[in-house]
């Protein structure tokens, strides 16, 4: 959606508002596993997620909808995006995971940003 | 004047098995509820719930309980109530669910509110009954039934009438 | 703006493995950190030890990620009492607890709490996180701590072992939130791996669980903690006096004080 607003010199202002911006947000997080034991698989992470917000934030928690857009299993970083009312649930579940499997892990949030155009930029 | 603001939650316990009754006590119904909490909103729910959390006032034989929590997190408690499913205490299970009534900010509130609700209850209870003898049980508990000065200062104990005789 | 600081890394006799905490730590953009050597009096009596200098266990500080600066490593001590007469080690001018730039308490009893918010000499108030709160906060000792410049401490490592510990620590952060309305609070780790310490806006974002508003939240992690260590370094100045001092400008006029008793007593 655009608004223009002529402005009084020559030049004319467009001014872009975008509605349906500030839906979701999106984060950028790396999965810290030392030890080298086997990597989890896509499905594995997405479950990992969704046990971290089970624990912290219960039912209501893993029923939040959240998406695993990119998984990159060599490195173990991935782009998610969650529901802009979930984003703290999501962000300190993911802060207070400590173990996946028995094995100790880390869960680093690299960047959380509300609009999602730089997906595909490294 | 600072102080900590609660909220009262007044539920009822309905179970298809009478003898859900002699399981009802505040251990049991705490720890229902508390189990509810953590499943529902996981720790967090059950750490903000628990600061304040207690089963105030308990009636085995309406089924009466009044819970209090802080207000900050009464949301989280009422959520998690219709997912209570069975009450527990000396290896017995029954399958119950609990239904509010009322939420309040004081005790005098649900108070009001209970000797309403038995009132009506009551009056239920009389269009249903049988004989004469109890409908003169049931006209004598509805006359006594209303808050009185004494009640008023005491609080929250003992207040409603019931159908039964207790004394 | 503050840089980021962790006011809690456990020393422990390894070097190696502090040495990997360090470099964690740099690499997650803390600007500060704090090497915590903790005495308990419970068990048999401990003699309080010199502070082991940082520039002698490390001889290259790794260098924060996103500046150009090395971590600045302090130490830290802190006393876990439990009975009134282990205060006394706090009144009396041992000369090796000055040299420490900043000291902790840890009370385990509600008389303590209130003696350690309005009397004691410290720079932080530790808030059990590990176990039920024994007593309930109340508002006068809190409200004269704040007034004091004292800051109060909750770690989240015990959160992410353990899930009886995490319920803990969120019940006893919010209690503690209702009472000083968010105000004078530090978050820090009690990392022992690497992988138990968590970046500063992750951190920041335990503090909006907690309760805290988004920019006290990240005060807890930056501006308090540099509060602290201000705090800290008005005891090593003034010597022998307390002064509890919040804005850093004082830190300069303080300074001189001692310049100007130090004439005084000559003239």
């Amino acid at each position: 959606m655009a608004l223009s607003e002529p402005a009084a010199a020559a030049a004319t202002f467009e001014r872009r508002v975008l509605r349906s911006a500030g839906e979701h947000h999106y984060l950028r997080v790396w999965l810290e596993l030392p030890d080298g034991g086997a990597r989890p698989s896509a499905a594995q992470f997405k479950q990992l997620v969704v046990s971290a917000l089970r624990e912290l934030h219960g039912e209501v928690g893993a029923a939040l909808p959240v998406d695993v857009l990119t998984y990159e299993e060599k490195t173990l970083s991935a782009i998610l995006r969650v529901v802009s009312s979930g984003l703290v649930k999501l962000w300190s579940a993911l802060t207070l995971l400590g173990f996946y499997q028995n094995r100790r892990c880390a869960f680093r949030v690299l960047q959380v940003k509300p609009c999602g155009d730089w997906i595909g930029q490294q | 004047m600072v102080r900590f603001k609660n909220r009262y939650v007044l539920c009822e316990v309905v179970s298809e098995d009478p003898q859900c009754r002699q399981c009802i006590e505040d251990r049991a119904v705490g720890l229902a509820v508390r189990d509810a909490i953590g499943r529902v909103h996981g720790d967090f729910g059950l750490a903000c719930c628990s600061i304040s959390f207690t089963v105030k006032y308990l009636n085995a034989y309406t089924g009466t309980v009044l819970l209090r929590c802080r207000k900050d997190s009464y949301r989280l408690l009422c959520s998690a109530l219709p997912f209570v499913r069975q009450l527990e205490s000396r290896n017995q299970r029954y399958p119950c669910f609990l239904n509010t009534l009322h939420v309040g900010g004081t005790i005098r509130t649900c108070q009001k509110f209970l000797i309403e609700y038995n009132r009506r209850q009551l009056l239920l209870l009389l269009q249903s009954c049988t004989n004469e003898e109890e409908r003169r049980c049931v006209q004598k508990s509805l006359l006594r039934c209303s808050l009185t000065e004494e009640q008023c200062l005491s609080g929250n104990e003992d207040d409603d009438d019931d159908g039964t005789e207790t004394d | 703006m503050a840089g980021f600081a962790d006011l809690n890394l456990p020393q422990g006799s390894d070097k190696k493995s502090l040495q990997a905490l360090l470099e964690t730590a740099a690499h997650l953009g803390y600007s500060a950190v704090a090497l915590n050597h903790v005495i308990d009096f419970k068990e048999k009596k401990q003699e309080i030890v010199k502070p082991v200098s940082p520039s002698e266990l490390f001889p290259s500080l790794p260098v924060v990620q996103g500046t150009s600066k090395r971590i600045k490593v302090l130490t830290r001590l802190t006393l876990v009492i439990s009975d009134p007469s282990h205060c006394n080690l706090l009144r009396s001018t041992s000369p090796n607890i000055r040299l420490y730039d900043i000291i902790a308490v840890f009370p385990k009893t509600e008389k303590l709490f209130h003696i350690a918010c309005t009397t004691l000499d410290v720079d932080l108030v530790c808030i059990n996180v590990t176990e039920k709160l024994p007593f309930y906060f109340r508002r006068p000792p809190v409200n004269m701590a704040i007034d004091r410049g004292i800051y109060f401490e909750l770690l989240y490592t015990p959160a992410i072992k353990d899930s009886t510990m995490r319920r803990y620590t969120i019940s006893n952060a919010i209690s503690l939130m209702q009472i000083c309305k968010g105000k004078n609070i530090v978050i820090s780790s009690a990392a022992e791996r690497p992988l138990e310490l968590r970046g500063p806006y992750d951190v920041a974002n335990l503090g909006l669980l907690f309760g805290l508003s988004e920019g006290e939240a990240k005060a807890a992690v930056s501006t308090n903690c540099r509060a602290t260590m201000l705090h800290g370094e008005t005891r090593k100045s003034a010597c022998g006096i307390v002064y509890t001092v919040k804005k850093p400008r004082k830190v300069e006029e303080e300074e001189t004080l001692p310049a100007c008793k130090k004439a005084k007593t000559q003239a």
